[in-house]
C-alpha cells in the first residue's frame, strides 16, 4: 500500500472508525488512539485489504475488538451508570462531552458492562454488532466471516440469559 | 458496494445498521433508493446523519492532523507521514523552478516536483468545497500551518488541497509589498486541470526566503482555464486598492477561492 493510500484511506474511512470507537470508549482521547491503532493494523495487514469495499466491515471488526479490549483493562465490568439526557445543542466545545452523555451510549455502556461479565470475545463481538450496531445477522455474519446460523445460534443464547438477567 | 448494502436491514426499529450508515456517508449512491430515502425521512436517522457529519468533522478537524502522521508512520517504519512526502520528493531531486520568482524573491526556490503519477488524487469525504491545508517542513519537524503563523525562512511548504468538482486549480502567493509569486503548478503558467472533485497533496513544495513580512496564499479555482498572468494582474489592482484584501476580485471568469496567512519571520 502507498503512502498515498494510507492518506487517502485514513481520511475516508477514518470517521466511521473514529465514531464507533467514541460509541465504544465514550472517551475522545481514548477513541482517537483507538482510531490510530486500528489503522495501524490495517496496515500492518494490508494484504487483506483488497478492495474498499472490505475495509469497512473489516475495520469495524477490528474497531470493536480493540475497543472491547480497552473496556476489559480499563475495568468497565459491572459498572452500570444512568443517562444525564442531556440534549444536543450548538456548542461545539462540548460536543464530546454532550455525545459521551448520551442516552444511547449510556446504553451501550451498560450492554457492555454485562457482556463482559457472561460471554466470551466471539459472543461479545456478535453482541456488540446486534445491540450496538444494529447490524442484521447476515451483517454480522458477513463481518465476522462466520455463518448465519452460527449467528443466529449465538444471538438466541445472548437474548437467553439476556432474558435471565431481567428477571423474566 | 455490494448487495448486501443495497437492501440492508432492519435491525433497530427498522432502521439501517451502523455499517450501512457508514457506507451512506460515505457515498449515498453506494445504497438503495429505500435507504436513501430512509435516511431522509426518518427522525432518528437524520439525527444519526447530523451526529456522523459533526464526528466527521471533529475527525477531520482534530484528529486527523494529529495522528494521521503515526498511521502512515507505520508504512514508513516511524517517520511522520509529512516527514515521508517530503522525502518522497528526494528520489525526484530538487528542481530549482526560478523563471517564476521576480527580483525581490530572489530567495524563494519552488523545488521538486513530486510525480504523482499512479497516485490518481480521490475525493476523501470532507464536504464538497474548495479547501487547502499548508504544512512547513523545518529540519525533521513537520507541522501543520495555521492562519497567522510565523514561519522561518528556509521553511519549506506543502500544500494538500481539496477542489468541489472538475476544474482548474491554482495557488500563488501575495507578499507585503504586493508581490505575487506563483505556487502551483510548478510546471507552467497556466492553472492545473483536474478531472474530478479530489483532494490530496499537491506536487511540488516552496522554500521560504529570507525576507520578513506578511505574506498571503491563496487558493484558486474555476471551472474555466485560466493563468497566472491573469490572476497577478487582479492581484495588483486589488492590492491597489485593498493592501490587505483576504479575496481576489477582478478575475476573469468566476473563481471560488480560499486564502491563509502568515508572517515569515527572523530565525
Amino acid at each position: 500500500m502507498e503512502l498515498n493510500e494510507i492518506t487517502l484511506l485514513y481520511r475516508r474511512l477514518g470517521p466511521s472508525v473514529y465514531r464507533r470507537c467514541l460509541r465504544l470508549l465514550s472517551d475522545p482521547e481514548e477513541a482517537r488512539d483507538a482510531t490510530q491503532e486500528v489503522f495501524v493494523r490495517a496496515i500492518r495487514h494490508c494484504g487483506k485489504l483488497t478492495d474498499e469495499k472490505a475495509y469497512l466491515p473489516w475495520l469495524c471488526r477490528v474497531a470493536t475488538n480493540y475497543c472491547l479490549n480497552r473496556l476489559q483493562h480499563r475495568g468497565v465490568v459491572g459498572k452500570v451508570v444512568q443517562s444525564t439526557e442531556r440534549p444536543y445543542g450548538n456548542n461545539q466545545n462540548d460536543f464530546h462531552e454532550r455525545v459521551a452523555d448520551s442516552p444511547d451510549l449510556v446504553e451501550a455502556r451498560n450492554l457492555l458492562s454485562i457482556l463482559f461479565t457472561k460471554y466470551d470475545e466471539r459472543a461479545r463481538l456478535i453482541a456488540v454488532h446486534k445491540y450496538i450496531d444494529g447490524m442484521t445477522q447476515d451483517e454480522i455474519a458477513g463481518t465476522m466471516g462466520l455463518s448465519r446460523r452460527t449467528v443466529g445460534k449465538e444471538l438466541a443464547e445472548i437474548h437467553r440469559v439476556a432474558l435471565e438477567l431481567a428477571g423474566r | 458496494m455490494s448487495e448486501e448494502f443495497m437492501c440492508a436491514g432492519a435491525a433497530v426499529g427498522g432502521c439501517p445498521s451502523d455499517l450501512v450508515l457508514d457506507v451512506f456517508m460515505l457515498d449515498a449512491q453506494a445504497v438503495g433508493e429505500p435507504v436513501r430515502a430512509h435516511f431522509g425521512s426518518c427522525g432518528r436517522c437524520v439525527r444519526r446523519v447530523v451526529e456522523y457529519e459533526r464526528i466527521r468533522e471533529t475527525f477531520m478537524t482534530e484528529v486527523a492532523p494529529s495522528t494521521e502522521g503515526l498511521v502512515a508512520g507505520e508504512l514508513s517504519r516511524g517517520r511522520n507521514l509529512l516527514t515521508a512526502i517530503f522525502d518522497a520528493l528526494a528520489p525526484i531531486g530538487r528542481i530549482p523552478r526560478l523563471g517564476y520568482v521576480s527580483t525581490a524573491l530572489t530567495a524563494i526556490l519552488l523545488v521538486g516536483l513530486w510525480n504523482l503519477a499512479g497516485n490518481e488524487p480521490t475525493y476523501i469525504g470532507a464536504k464538497g468545497g474548495l479547501s487547502v491545508e499548508v504544512y512547513a517542513k523545518r529540519g525533521e519537524r513537520v507541522f501543520r500551518v495555521k492562519d497567522g503563523d510565523t514561519l522561518r525562512p528556509g521553511d519549506m511548504l506543502r500544500f494538500i488541497s481539496g477542489v468541489p468538482k472538475a476544474g482548474y486549480l491554482m495557488i500563488v502567493s501575495i507578499e507585503e509589498g504586493g508581490a505575487v509569486n506563483l505556487f502551483y503548478p510548478q510546471n507552467g503558467e497556466s492553472a492545473m486541470n483536474v478531472n474530478e472533485r479530489s483532494s490530496g497533496p499537491l506536487a511540488g513544495s516552496v522554500i521560504l526566503d529570507e525576507k520578513a513580512g506578511l505574506e498571503r496564499v491563496f487558493v484558486l479555482f474555476s471551472e474555466l482555464p485560466f493563468d497566472f498572468k491573469e490572476v497577478r494582474t487582479a492581484a495588483r489592482l486589488r492590492l491597489d486598492s485593498v493592501p490587505s484584501a483576504m479575496n481576489l476580485t477582478r478575475l476573469p471568469s468566476k473563481f471560488e477561492q480560499t486564502s491563509i496567512l502568515f508572517r515569515k519571520g527572523g530565525r
